[in-house]
């Protein structure tokens, strides 16, 4: 496969629209949940490599950001890289031979996208060991919880287990219909069932001539494509998405969740606050990694009215407005109002 | 013991694990267990321990609790039972989310084998549980783990006593691969089995595995390819260092053109499974792994094993060892040694202990030992303090314990510099003498060593890869 596999995705990452420094590339990819964390990856459209955890050294990120520059892909400033029209014209030319790049536009399925696969794997361990009528083997995964939900999940489907194993092999036959033809023997090389062991992330690498960085990005990608032809749709594996969707706090910390499930419960900030016995600017936190995740919230439901259509109106007049600014004009201005209001223009503008 | 209870035991074993025989030992242990008796059971490793405890188990109402301590071999374990028909068995341990504990602890009257570890037996609410039901069979496994002496020695496992007596004192069967007998007399006591005890004690010996010692100089990997190369069927080559275990399985796959892969804690835990998986079925032939594999691990023909560097201990070896020819048909154990090589196991032994001053720190800053949990020092020093022993007790504890540690691994070197019989040599060490000697016994009695099997590696299962991905497909769901 393409040696520059690495170098050619990061520079498809940093768009012309992107800003970032190195360091917050690198927190990004380790998927830190702190509001301005979330927000810096949506406004840098860096949604595919949040929570990534792609094990790239700093030394590693420190070269290659180097090499982009050097070839004029990007270019840096005071420690921030952006995208130019060369690299622009290279991301082209990459998106072009590498079809499974497609864009993520949201930060909900980062998690569900580094496990999904895993219990797909076991899925489908489990469906061709019965196809065989073998009872007597190692379950791929050893996470009991894992092992209860998909035996509950299977059962839940309402049809035969001949059903189930043919409609999987249906499904995922027609996803990696769509797909190049080396991905697909990259996934199905992974699977395991009745005499069937799957091989190592090593020996992937090796078959396929891929680091094991870049094995990870090609998997994150893959995964992408099939949690986006599949969540909305009723088939198994958008059933199994679902599950796992949920099985992984839809996308959320688990904290972040438990303040989610309130306030769908119409509770207030500070009643959520004095529940949990947790401070109102967490409670906050949670509000605005909810909104910034799931997309799920309407961010004028917490905002007092006064306040969002001034905060509003000052954008208008200053796009960049910056909340010691906001702060000057409404002197009650809570920072947690402000980026709110940013976040929601920030999407609308899109 | 009845004729009609015999016949029982007989058709469970036929019913449950497809024998019309018990091997070596076990129907000792059967039989302590039937009849009432505390047991210790000591049978040499690959010779089926676990048949001891779950066989019993069938023909007694209740729930049998096995106390393991390493969580990677009880999850082995719980699969291996599972996979064998036995569905009725569960794990608890750490590895569980406070959730799937809080469920697990629920519904435990639901399982007839439970798993757990020793560290999970020092939480109230699991006591309290297992207080509940009526546990009518206690099994510890890896018993010289109680013991100071032992090669793995577990503070934790030195409660064991204690919980046995809240549980009320159920039926106990300690088991153990080896023990030489100070530790033996040291398990009997903790646990406090020593009346209507049964003491099933078997020679740590394995005959037909062949016993070699190749000293080399400075071209330990050459001489380690040559020797591969000359072997057929399935071996494990054990490392104490992770990078050389990638390193030589690297050596392995590009110079002699043989399946292998590393095994260690570095791995993913479906990495980990699949790499299991292949061995098990005779893709791969070589593994090249740390300690942190083998325990579990269900493969009768498993022909060779070979030691890069020196292991801790003799016990640790013949366990290690122990992997090969379960089947009985022949096996080769061989220790790699240079001069020098003692060097990196000593430096593992210091390392696994608190230093006098870590130790000192540790007596002077009890507060700041939670944020060690994880750290085995600080574990081990937090004991000695929660036990009341003052900072010379414990330090002399630590001294003596390194000492043990010493001796043990000038043993391996004797062992690996002798002129004599290789087997006598390790025997001695556990004061048991050769009773038998096949395969030419061992490098040191025998010029020119034939190895005790000729196999090729069985074919593996007619998994194709060369068909198109479709087909895969159809094959893999038999459509």
């Amino acid at each position: 496969m393409d040696k520059t596999l690495l170098m050619d995705y990061i520079n498809y990452l940093i768009s012309e629209q992107t800003s970032v420094k190195m360091n917050q590339l690198i927190l990004i990819s380790a998927g830190k949940r702190t509001p301005s964390n979330l927000f810096l990856a949506e406004k840098n459209r860096l949604q595919a490599l949040f929570n990534a955890e792609y094990d790239v050294h700093l030394d590693e990120w420190e070269s290659i950001l180097h090499k982009l520059v050097e070839k004029k892909y990007l270019q840096e400033t005071e420690g921030l890289y952006t995208g130019t029209t060369q690299g622009e014209y290279r991301r082209e030319k990459f998106l072009e031979e590498n079809t499974i790049f497609t864009e993520v536009s949201s930060l909900e399925f980062s998690q569900t996208r580094k496990v999904f696969w895993g219990w797909f794997v076991f899925v489908s361990q489990v469906l061709s060991e019965i196809a065989f009528e073998n009872s007597r083997y190692i379950p791929y995964s050893s996470n009991k919880e894992e092992q209860l939900r998909v035996k509950y999940w299977l059962k839940n489907q309402g049809k035969s287990v001949r059903e189930l194993r043919k409609l999987w092999a249906e499904e995922f036959t027609a996803y990696m219909h769509d797909l190049p033809e080396v991905y697909r023997y990259l996934l199905i090389d992974q699977l395991v069932g009745f005499n069937k062991e799957g091989l190592t992330n090593r020996q992937l690498s090796e078959k396929y001539d891929l680091s094991a960085v870049e094995l990870s990005i090609v998997m994150n990608h893959l995964m992408h494509l099939m949690i986006s032809t599949h969540y909305n749709s009723d088939s198994l594996i958008g059933s199994l998405i679902k599950e796992v969707h949920q099985a992984n706090n839809n996308g959320l910390s688990q904290s972040a969740a438990v303040t989610l499930e309130l306030i769908n419960k119409k509770w207030t900030i500070k009643a959520i606050s004095a529940k949990r016995k947790i401070k109102l600017n967490t409670v906050k936190e949670h509000i605005l990694e909810i909104v910034l995740v799931t997309q799920k919230l309407q961010s004028s439901f917490f905002i007092p009215e006064e306040v969002y259509r001034d905060l509003n109106g000052l954008f208008e007049l200053n796009p960049s407005l910056s909340y010691k600014e906001a702060r000057l004009a409404l002197q009650e201005c809570e920072f947690f109002w402000y980026r709110l209001i940013e976040i929601e223009r920030m999407r609308s503008s899109k | 013991m009845t004729e009609d209870v015999k016949e029982e035991m007989f058709n469970v074993l036929q019913a449950k694990f497809g024998f019309d025989s018990f091997r070596p030992g076990q129907e000792e242990a059967v039989e302590a267990a039937v009849n009432g008796c505390h047991s210790l059971v000591m049978l040499p490793t690959g010779t089926g321990k676990t048949l001891c405890y779950q066989l019993p188990s069938y023909l007694k109402s209740g729930h049998t609790l096995i106390v393991t301590p390493l969580l990677s071999l009880m999850e082995d374990q719980v699969d291996n039972m599972k996979k064998n028909g036995e569905k009725s068995v569960v794990a608890l341990n750490s590895f569980m989310s406070y959730k799937e504990k809080k469920q697990t602890l629920k519904r435990l009257d639901d399982y007839k084998f439970i798993f757990t570890s020793p560290e999970m037996l020092q939480q109230n609410q699991v006591v309290e549980r297992l207080k509940s039901l009526s546990v009518t069979l206690l099994v510890v496994d890896e018993a010289h783990c109680i013991s100071h002496w032992g090669m793995d020695f577990r503070p934790d496992y030195l409660k064991l006593g204690e919980i046995r007596s809240v549980l009320g004192n159920p039926l106990t069967m300690a088991l153990t691969a080896t023990a030489v007998s100070k530790v033996r007399k040291e398990i009997i006591s903790s646990l406090g089995i020593g009346s209507r005890l049964k003491e099933i004690v078997y020679s740590v010996d394995r005959p037909d595995i062949q016993l070699r010692v190749m000293r080399v100089e400075k071209d330990k990997d050459t001489r380690l390819l040559e020797m591969v190369s000359q072997l057929s069927g399935s071996g494990i080559v054990y490392f104490s260092s992770k990078k050389k275990a990638d390193k030589i399985a690297a050596l392995i796959r590009s110079e002699l053109n043989l399946t292998a892969e590393s095994y260690h804690s570095d791995l993913s835990p479906s990495d980990k499974r699949k790499t299991q998986s292949q061995f098990i079925h005779n893709r791969l032939q070589i593994i090249c792994a740390t300690s942190a594999f083998g325990m579990g691990i269900d493969k009768a023909d498993i022909r060779f094993v070979i030691h890069y560097h020196l292991p801790s201990s003799p016990e640790m070896y013949l366990q290690e060892i122990g992997r090969c020819s379960r089947d009985g048909e022949g096996g080769m154990a061989c220790l790699l040694y240079e001069a020098g090589d003692e060097y990196i196991q000593r430096r593992l032994q210091e390392d696994s202990l608190p230093t006098t001053d870590e130790l000192a720190f540790a007596y002077k800053n009890e507060h700041k030992l939670k944020d060690f949990e994880d750290d085995h020092k600080a574990h081990l020093a937090s004991y000695f303090i929660k036990q009341r022993l003052s900072y010379t007790q414990a330090n002399n504890l630590i001294q003596e314990r390194l000492d043990n540690k010493s001796s043990q691994l000038k043993t391996l070197i004797d062992y690996a510099q002798s002129t004599n019989c290789l087997r006598e040599n390790l025997l001695n060490y556990f004061n048991e003498s050769v009773e038998q000697r096949k395969h030419g016994c061992c490098s040191n009695c025998t010029k020119d060593l034939i190895v005790p099997f000729s196999e090729t590696l069985k074919d593996a299962s007619q998994w194709s890869n060369e068909q198109n991905w479709y087909n895969q497909i159809k094959m893999l769901f038999n459509l």
